[in-house]
C-alpha cells in the first residue's frame, strides 16, 4: 500500500475565553450556534479570531457574540436559561394535540377487523374525549382523522364526541379546545359542512396541486377529485366571510402529497395553493417505508430529488409573496420560528426530545393509545410495539410516565445522539423515533442514514443562506412573517398529519 | 491532552488502498472521543473499522462503498483529517464549558417545569421550618410528643 | 466461506457488538466469542448479499452502537 501524509494545522483555542457553542460551514460561512438558539454567521477569519480568544472589546463583533452568549467575558447565565426554559417550555405544558381515528373505512383495504370493529363507538369517542381533557395543557386540540382518509363516514360519532367534550370542558376542565377535522370530502355533505361551520370545527383538507396532478394521485389513494376539493374550499371560505369570520382563524387548510409528479410541478403547486386562497404550503417527503416496492416505484424519489424540489418550491412562494399573496411554508415556519424567537413552535417534530406521549398523543377507534398518529400506524401495520393501553384503563399521568414513552424521549434527546449534539441545528431540529424504527429497525437509528436529518439540515442551511442575504429586504420580511403567531400557521397540531 | 498550538503542525500519515485508507491515530493528540465522532460522521460514505497495532493508537481504516480512484481516496483522507481535528475542537470546548452547560440546563429545566400543582405547594408548606409558629400550634400532637417522623429533604 | 472480525475490547464495546450481532440474524450467522482483549465475530451463511458488504455493515452498526452506547452513559453518568 502507498503511505502518504497530510500537514495539519489546528486552530488556535482559546478555551477558557468561550461560552459553549456548536459550528458548521453554511454558505462560504461558519455558522455558531448555541443552545438557547442563538446564532452568528461568521467569516473563517472571525471564527479564527472567535476560537482564538480575540473577539474581544473593541473587535467589531464583540457586543453581538458578548451578548448572545458566545464569549465567556459578561456572559450571562440566567438570561441563557431563561431563554432555553421558554424554547422548552412543551416540556410543562402536558399533551396538547389528541389525534382521533374514528373510522378504518375507506375505498384502500383496511387491516383485519370485523365490521363492528371499522368505527369508534359512542362509549368509545366518550371515554376519549373525558381522557384528552385530562391533560394539563391549558389548551388542546382534537384531530380528527380516517384511518385512509375520511373520518366523515363516522360523522355521528365525530358530532358525539364533539358534544361530550364541551359539555365535559365547560362544566369543569375549562381549558381552550381547538377541534379540526382532516377530511378528503368524500363523504362531506352541506348539512355536514354546516354543522362543522356551527360547531366551530377547522377543517384541513388534501390538495395535491393543479386538477391533473391532484386527480393522477388519486389512482393510488382515495380521496376527492380535484373539482369535488376546490368546490369545498369555496364553499368553507364563503360560508366564513358571510358569518363575518377572522380568516386568519377561519380558513381551510390543505395539505400536500409530494409523489415523483409533483417533483417536475413545483410553479403550478405554488400557484394553485394561491389561487384557492390557502395560506400554507405544508411541504414534506413521502415516507418510505409506507409503500410497497411497485408503489414506490412509480412515485417514489430519493431524498436528493425532494430536497431540490424543496429549494424550488420555497423560491416559487417567496416569489408569490412578492406579489402580495399571503402563503407560508409550513417546515420552514417552524424552523423559522425557532430561529428567530424564543417561542417553541408545538410541533412536535421539531422537539428534543420528541413530544411523542408527551405533546401528541394518538386513539386508535378501538380505543387503544398510542404515544403518536405515526405509531399508531406501525401497529397498524401489524407490529404492536408502540401500544400504550386503552382509554378506558389509563390515565394521561400513565401516558406521560409509560416506559415506552420515555424510550421514545431519551432516544430523541439530541444531546446525547453523536452527530446531533455536535451539529449547529440542534437547537432548530429533531427527529421522530418511531420513524427510525420504522425504516432502521430501531428507535436510535444511524443518524447519518436518517432521512429526516437531511432533510431538516438541508432545509435550515437554505432557510440561514436566505436569512443573511442582506440583498432583498422583501424576502427578509416575508420570512420574518413566517414564524408561527405572525402569520397564519397553525401552531397548536401536529406539524405534519398525514394527508387525508 | 497534548497541547495545540497554531505554529504547531502536525503530520498525520495514512496508507492508501485500492479501496481503502488507514490512519494510525496517536490517542495523545486525537483522543478516542474524537475519533468516535469523527468515524460516526463517515458511516454514511465509508465502512469503518477500528482496531489497535500499538498502545495509545487507534488503527482507522475508511473503505468506500463505491468504487473510488486514488484522487478520491485521497480527498476522503483530507476530510476526515479535517474532521479528526474539529472534533478535537469540539471536545476540548465542551470541556472547558462542562460546568456553564450544567448550570445553565439545570437552571433551565427548573424553569421548564417549575409551574406549580396545588399538591406540590402543599408539600412545600409541609416541609417548611414553622419559624413563624413559635408556640408551635400548628405542630401535630403526634410530632410534639411522638416519635419524631423522619425530616423530609428541604426542595 | 466465513470472515472473522476482531472487536477490540478498548475500541468497541461487548453489548455494542452483541447488539448488532442481534441485529443481523436476518442477514447471516454471526457467531461471538468474547476475550480477554477482544470479542471475535465470524460471520457465515450471508443470505442475498455479498458477504463482504454484510460484513462491512457489520462492523459499522458495531461501532454505531459503541458510539450511540457510550454517549447515553455519559449523559446518564452526568444526571
Amino acid at each position: 500500500m502507498e503511505q502518504r501524509s497530510l500537514t495539519l494545522s489546528p486552530p488556535e483555542l482559546s478555551e477558557d475565553a468561550l461560552g459553549f457553542f456548536r459550528w458548521g460551514r453554511v454558505a462560504g460561512h461558519v455558522l455558531v450556534t448555541n443552545d438557547a438558539g442563538d446564532w452568528a454567521r461568521l467569516s473563517e477569519a472571525e471564527f479564527a479570531d472567535l476560537l482564538a480568544g480575540r473577539i474581544a472589546d473593541g473587535h467589531p463583533r464583540f457586543a453581538e457574540l458578548q451578548g448572545k452568549g458566545f464569549l465567556r467575558d459578561g456572559l450571562d447565565l440566567d438570561a441563557l436559561a431563561a431563554r432555553m426554559a421558554q424554547r422548552n417550555r412543551h416540556l410543562r405544558r402536558g399533551p396538547y394535540v389528541h389525534v382521533v381515528t374514528l373510522t378504518v373505512r375507506g375505498n384502500a383495504p383496511a387491516p383485519a377487523l370485523d365490521a363492528a370493529g371499522l368505527d369508534m363507538t359512542p362509549e368509545t369517542a366518550a371515554q376519549v374525549a373525558e381522557f384528552v381533557l385530562q391533560s394539563t395543557s391549558p389548551a388542546v386540540t382534537v384531530e380528527f382523522q380516517g384511518h385512509t382518509g375520511e373520518p366523515l363516514r363516522n360523522f355521528d360519532v365525530l358530532r358525539h364526541f364533539v358534544e361530550v367534550a364541551r359539555t365535559h370542558n365547560q362544566r369543569s376542565t375549562g381549558k381552550t379546545l381547538r377541534l379540526r377535522v382532516l377530511s378528503n370530502f368524500t363523504a362531506l355533505t352541506e348539512e355536514i359542512a354546516e354543522w362543522l361551520i356551527a360547531n366551530e370545527v377547522l377543517v384541513t383538507t388534501s390538495l395535491d396541486g393543479p386538477a391533473a396532478l391532484h386527480d393522477w394521485n388519486r389512482t393510488w389513494k382515495e380521496g376527492s377529485a380535484h373539482a369535488d376539493v376546490v368546490r369545498w374550499l369555496d364553499y368553507f371560505q364563503r360560508r366564513y366571510a358571510e358569518l363575518g369570520r377572522d380568516p386568519a382563524q377561519w380558513h381551510v387548510e390543505a395539505l400536500l402529497t409530494t409523489t415523483r409528479r409533483t417533483l417536475d410541478a413545483a410553479r403550478e403547486v405554488v400557484e394553485e395553493y394561491a389561487t384557492r386562497g390557502l395560506q400554507t404550503l405544508c411541504l414534506r417527503p413521502l415516507d418510505r417505508a409506507r409503500f410497497d416496492r411497485d408503489t414506490w416505484a412509480a412515485i417514489g424519489y430519493t431524498i436528493e430529488e425532494y430536497l431540490e424540489f424543496y429549494r424550488r418550491t420555497i423560491d416559487h412562494i417567496l416569489e408569490a409573496n412578492r406579489r402580495g399573496i399571503v402563503l407560508a411554508e409550513r417546515t420552514a415556519s417552524i424552523i423559522l420560528t425557532k430561529m428567530l424567537t424564543s417561542d417553541d413552535p408545538g410541533a412536535v417534530d421539531f422537539q428534543s426530545p420528541h413530544g411523542a406521549g408527551t405533546g401528541q398523543i394518538a386513539y386508535n377507534v378501538d380505543g387503544r393509545i398510542f404515544p403518536s398518529d405515526e405509531a399508531r400506524i406501525v401497529d397498524a401495520m401489524g407490529e404492536s410495539f408502540f401500544e400504550l393501553g386503552h382509554v378506558r384503563s389509563l390515565s394521561i399521568q400513565d401516558i406521560v410516565r409509560h416506559p415506552t414513552v420515555r424510550a421514545i424521549a431519551a432516544a430523541s434527546l439530541l444531546d446525547a445522539q453523536p452527530m446531533c449534539a455536535d451539529c449547529w441545528n440542534k437547537p432548530f431540529c429533531g427527529f421522530s423515533p418511531v420513524r427510525n424504527f420504522i425504516t432502521q429497525g430501531d428507535l436510535f437509528g444511524q443518524r447519518p442514514h436518517c432521512v429526516e436529518c437531511k432533510e431538516h439540515l438541508a432545509i435550515s442551511t437554505r432557510l440561514v443562506e436566505l436569512l443573511t442575504d442582506d440583498s432583498d429586504a422583501t424576502r427578509q420580511e416575508t420570512l420574518k412573517r413566517w414564524t408561527a403567531g405572525s402569520v397564519h400557521t397553525p401552531t397548536d397540531g401536529r406539524a405534519f398529519p398525514e394527508s387525508p | 491532552m497534548a497541547a495545540q498550538d497554531s505554529t504547531q503542525e502536525s503530520r498525520l500519515g495514512f496508507s492508501l488502498g485500492t479501496d481503502h485508507i488507514s490512519f494510525e491515530v496517536d490517542e495523545t493528540v486525537y483522543p478516542l472521543e474524537a475519533v468516535y465522532g469523527a468515524c460516526y460522521l463517515f458511516l454514511e460514505k465509508c465502512f469503518v473499522y477500528l482496531s489497535r497495532s500499538a498502545t495509545g493508537a487507534v488503527d482507522v481504516r475508511l473503505t468506500s462503498r463505491e468504487a473510488a480512484s486514488p484522487a478520491e481516496l485521497d480527498q476522503l483522507a483530507g476530510a476526515f483529517a479535517n474532521e479528526l481535528l474539529s472534533q478535537v475542537t469540539r471536545l476540548r470546548l465542551s470541556q472547558a464549558t462542562a460546568r456553564i452547560r450544567d448550570y445553565y440546563t439545570a437552571a433551565a429545566l427548573r424553569a421548564a417545569a417549575s409551574a406549580p400543582s396545588v399538591d406540590d405547594l402543599l408539600a412545600e408548606l409541609e416541609a417548611e421550618e414553622l419559624l413563624e409558629d413559635p408556640l408551635e400550634i400548628m405542630v401535630p400532637w403526634e410530632e410534639k410528643h411522638g416519635t419524631k417522623q423522619d425530616e423530609t429533604e428541604p426542595k | 466461506m466465513s470472515e472473522r472480525i476482531t472487536f477490540d475490547r478498548s475500541l468497541y464495546l461487548p453489548e455494542a457488538v452483541e447488539a448488532a450481532a442481534a441485529a443481523y440474524t436476518d442477514h447471516a450467522r454471526i457467531e461471538l466469542t468474547p476475550g480477554a482483549d477482544a470479542v471475535v465475530a465470524v460471520i457465515s451463511d450471508v443470505l442475498e448479499h455479498d458477504p463482504r458488504l454484510v460484513a462491512h455493515a457489520f462492523c459499522n452498526h458495531a461501532l454505531h452502537e459503541t458510539i450511540a452506547r457510550r454517549r447515553q452513559a455519559a449523559v446518564d453518568e452526568a444526571g
